[in-house]
């Protein structure tokens, strides 16, 4: 009994031996294809040294343990395994031959087959087996194979079983319990071990395929790993980052915050999710991450570390920011609104604005749900409720209805819009109450400047400058004239009205384009007189700009009073000239009569009798020439000054009267006068007119020369008017160099004439006042003259009085 | 300079003072000939040697020229440019003698190169006083070419 106890033990190390060489064999991943063969041969190998110690019963008649090892090798192996083993042990057998063989054979199938049974009927799936289960198997199968000993010669079998049967059913179930038990615990460890593998590779593929960057941080913020992601994310190799501090990545407003977050990982010892900061990619830009990290401890559960990951969020961060700049915005934009706006669905304002609480005098709250309609006039309301029924969508105006009950213009414009998945419609209020007051202001101010424009005595004109290609001031348009326009340039203002400057003046350069061009780009205004040729007129303009390019003129016809100016400086030029002459000519007989009366002095003390009367003779003229100039002075400063009612009186009267006048003269002389006049009646200063035939005959007599028959003719030619007076006479005539010089004051053609030079500047000066003029006609010296005269005036108030007098 | 004294010319449109001139040069016992024309056009014929005036064996050309400004027919003034402006009269000096002391005329005078500017004094003994001075001047005193 201890011999088969210690035969099957040495069996049992056996087994042990080979399970851990089995162990070995499945551990080696290379040999995939043959493991099963190759557990097989060890399987068999192992039953067969088994056989070569067996015990020995009788010749031929051994036991061992290759039921145990068959079984088990079917069990864990498979059938490839337990063939190769079960054959092994079988082609053996046979050679040791002996009345066992077939019973060895049986039994050797048997187990095999055992074995394979169970390990098909209980897929173990990694699970470790029993040790019931392999308690069973080891049973069954050793039931089997002494069961099988009765298969024996000559009934040999009750002999074994009674020998054997107790310590092999007692030990062979029990070994076969221990190798399945070890090779069970060695094949569990062998999948954790592969499980383990796998899980670590399948981590290592998310680390390294992960789109977020993982990292390991020492507790003071050192990094220690990072996954490829960082370079994917922000350029940087991990060899960059690895034991680099974090604090050199991101950005130094947000380390603040990291630590701090870092800070709460380890005081919470708790996932801490989405810290976000910036980081610096190696571009130099900076990219929004977000991270969640948790602590690492070690055994003594003190923190050695954070592993977290990091995203980029940089894309979200900017929209995030877009949409909340966008929202400031819009709010701004609607609170910034003069006008009010509000969204409202069939009239219910679902939301509005600052400004429509503003306008409205409703508070934000009030106006929320309220009936839009009810900030319209009743009287608007219907058309209001038209427009928003039609959807109309362009400005309209209505009357408005604040909370206090007032009500005001209000300008509309509505679009209809999906709000929170409603047709609604938008409208913006506008007040326009101060719109149409100034409407109404500028109105009647343009009124006001209308009535200015079209009644304003100068003429006014608006035009625009007119540019070429290169910007360069080429002309000006006329754009708008006042009636008075058409008065003081004589144009018509229809045909003017917007042509070009040189198309109305006719000229090559339009007139005073460079001043006026000036006002319309400089903008300050300009004032100027000037000759305008194109108009024959003198002009004051006044320039202005009303706008850039733009210039209006103020001008008023000033060509009567610059004649008037004119003539002024002519009256001035002759007062110089004739206080001149006075003083020369009044001067000039006193020198005569002080230095003569010297002389009489002298003929007196020198008795020098003879020279008295010459002297005195000298005194005398000079005292006469003094006398006339002082009359004529008189004369011609009456013409003018004194006035004296003008009367009608025939031409013939006053002739008649004239030559009365210088009747001695004539009869000295021994002049022979011819009067042939038209039956003419004259208006006027009667003196002043009869002057004029008086001074021109004596002027004629005095100059008529040695003519022996010396003849005067008065007459006139044409009619109203126009009449031409004329006094000729045959005497010396007038070379025609001084013919211009007669009529000037104190002027004298000949020095011995007793004349003080005024007669025919008196003359020339009544003709003026009655707008006529003189002029003479001589064909030179000793050729006779022949002045002309007219007197318009003194013949138009006749013309008009005469007509007033026919209808009287 | 054949020994007889030059010709003066007095152009003088008053003949009271072409009378007064005359007889203080006869006083002061000048030895000139004396001139006498009573308008501008009839000094500037006698000046040019032409017209009334053009025998040469009766007229000589003038030593020095008294002028009046105020001048029947052509301008005292007028006469003066015309004179001045003539390379053959503009050596001759011109001695203007008027009534006027207006400055106007003095200064245009001496623009047409007046080589003398006389105002007609209003009185005798004055006018004497002057015109001896005249005579000490520009006929004693004053050295001529010719």
């Amino acid at each position: 009994m201890i011999a088969t106890i210690l035969e099957l033990t040495y069996n049992l190390a056996l087994l042990v031996a080979l399970s851990v060489i089995s162990g070995f064999i499945r551990q080696h991943r290379r040999f995939l294809m043959w493991k099963p063969i190759l557990q097989g041969l060890l399987f068999g190998g192992a039953a067969v040294l088994g056989m070569m110690k067996p015990l020995v019963l009788g010749p031929g008649l051994i036991f061992d343990g290759r039921s145990v090892m068959l079984s088990v090798c079917g069990l864990f192996f498979g059938p490839v395994a337990v063939a190769v083993a079960a054959g092994m042990a079988l082609l053996y057998r046979i050679l040791l031959g002996g009345p066992g063989v077939c019973v060895g054979g049986l039994v050797i199938a048997s187990s095999a087959l055992l074995g394979l049974g169970f390990h098909l009927r209980w897929p173990r799936n990694g699970k470790p087996l029993t040790v019931g289960r392999l308690w069973g198997l080891g049973m069954l199968v050793h039931v089997v194979m002494l069961l099988l000993m009765f298969t024996l010669p000559a009934g040999s079998g009750v002999a074994v079983i009674q020998r054997l049967g107790l310590p092999i059913l007692l030990a062979y179930p029990l070994v076969t319990v221990v190798i399945g038990k070890l090779l069970s615990t060695q094949e569990a460890g062998m999948l954790a071990l592969e499980a383990l593998k796998e899980s670590e590779a399948k981590h290592r593929q998310l680390i390294v395929n992960s789109h977020d960057i993982i990292y390991t941080l020492t507790p003071e913020g050192i990094f220690t790993f990072v996954s490829p992601a960082w370079t994917v994310l922000l350029g940087h190799s991990t060899d960059q980052v690895v034991g680099q501090s974090f604090e050199l990545f991101v950005h130094k407003d947000d380390v603040v915050l990291c630590r701090a977050w870092l800070q709460k990982v380890i005081e919470t010892g708790q996932r801490q999710e989405g810290v976000e900061y910036r980081v610096c990619h190696l571009d130099g830009t900076w990219k929004w991450h977000s991270s969640s990290a948790m602590p690492i401890r070690n055994a003594n559960e003190t923190v050695t570390g954070f592993e977290g990951t990091a995203s980029d969020m940089t894309e979200r961060k900017q929209a995030e920011v877009a949409l909340q700049e966008s929202e400031e915005r819009f709010k701004s934009l609607h609170n910034a609104s003069f006008g009010g706006i509000s969204v409202h669905d069939k009239g219910i304002i679902l939301e509005c604005n600052r400004g429509l609480s503003e306008m409205t005098g409703y508070s934000y709250e009030e106006l929320i749900g309220m009936n839009g309609l009810l900030l319209v006039a009743p009287d608007s309301r219907e058309f209001v409720l038209d427009m928003i029924n039609t959807g109309y969508e362009k400005q309209y105006e209505a009357n408005g209805l604040r909370k206090n009950g007032d009500t005001y213009p209000m300008q509309l414009e509505a679009r209809n819009i999906n709000y929170r998945g409603k047709k609604v419609r938008t409208v913006e209020f506008r007040d326009v109450s101060e719109r149409k007051k100034a409407e109404a202001a500028l109105h009647l101010s343009e009124q006001k400047f209308r009535t200015l424009f079209e009644n304003l005595t100068e003429g006014m004109a608006l035009h625009e400058l007119v540019m070429d290609a290169d910007g360069q001031v080429q002309d000006y348009r006329l754009l708008d004239v006042n009636p008075a326009y058409q008065r003081h340039t004589g144009l018509e203002a229809a045909t003017a009205l917007g042509l070009l400057g040189t198309e109305i003046y006719g000229t090559q350069v339009p007139p005073y384009l460079a001043e006026f061009s000036q006002v319309a780009l400089g903008g300050e205004p300009y004032a100027f007189e000037t000759y305008f040729p194109p108009l024959d007129k003198h002009f004051h303009i006044s320039v202005i700009s009303p706008r850039p390019g733009q210039f209006a003129t103020v001008f008023e016809d000033i060509t009567e009073r610059k004649h008037r100016e004119e003539e002024l400086k002519q009256k001035n030029a002759e007062m110089e000239r004739f206080t001149y002459m006075i003083s020369h000519d009044l001067k000039s007989p006193l020198v005569t009569v002080r230095t003569f009366l010297g002389y009489l002095e002298q003929d007196l003390e020198q008795g020098k009798g003879e020279r008295v009367a010459k002297d005195m003779g000298f005194i005398r003229d000079a005292t006469g020439k003094m006398g006339r100039l002082l009359e004529d002075l008189l004369e011609v400063s009456r013409v003018g000054r004194v006035v004296n009612p003008p009367v009608r009186v025939r031409l013939a009267d006053l002739i008649a009267e004239a030559l009365a006048a210088v009747a001695g003269a004539i009869s000295t002389r021994g002049v022979d006068i011819k009067v042939e006049v038209p039956a003419l009646v004259l208006c006027g200063d009667r003196p002043r007119l009869e002057e004029i035939w008086q001074n021109l005959v004596e002027n004629a007599v005095k100059y008529m020369g040695e003519q022996s028959a010396p003849r005067i003719e008065l007459g006139a030619q044409g009619t109203g008017a126009d009449t031409v007076f004329f006094v000729r006479d045959n005497g010396l005539g007038i070379d025609p160099k001084f013919q211009e010089k007669v009529f000037g004051l104190f002027e004298q053609l000949d020095a011995s004439s007793e004349g003080t030079g005024l007669g025919l500047a008196l003359v020339k000066r009544i003709v003026e006042i009655y707008e006529g003029r003189i002029w003479l006609e001589s064909e030179g010296v000793g050729r006779g003259t022949c002045f002309r005269f007219t007197l318009p005036l003194a013949l138009k108030v006749m013309e008009k009085n005469d007509k007033e007098g026919a209808r009287s | 300079m054949n020994g007889e004294p030059f010709l003066i010319l007095l152009v003088e449109d008053d003949p009271a003072h072409a009378e007064i001139v005359r007889r203080n040069l006869e006083d002061s016992r000048v030895a000139n000939r004396l001139m006498h024309v009573s308008d501008g056009q009839a000094a500037l014929d006698f000046l040019f040697q032409r017209g009334e005036y053009a025998d040469l064996e009766k007229y000589s050309r003038p030593g020095l020229v008294l002028l009046d400004l105020r001048l029947p027919k052509v301008d005292g003034l007028e006469v003066l440019r015309i004179a001045k402006s003539d390379p053959s009269l503009s050596s001759i000096p011109i001695v203007i003698l008027t009534t006027s002391a207006a400055e106007s005329d003095m200064a245009r005078a001496y623009e047409c190169q007046a080589n003398s500017y006389l105002v007609k004094p209003v009185d005798l003994a004055d006018f004497k006083a002057m015109m001896e001075a005249f005579g000490f001047y520009w006929l004693a005193w004053n050295k001529y070419p010719y």
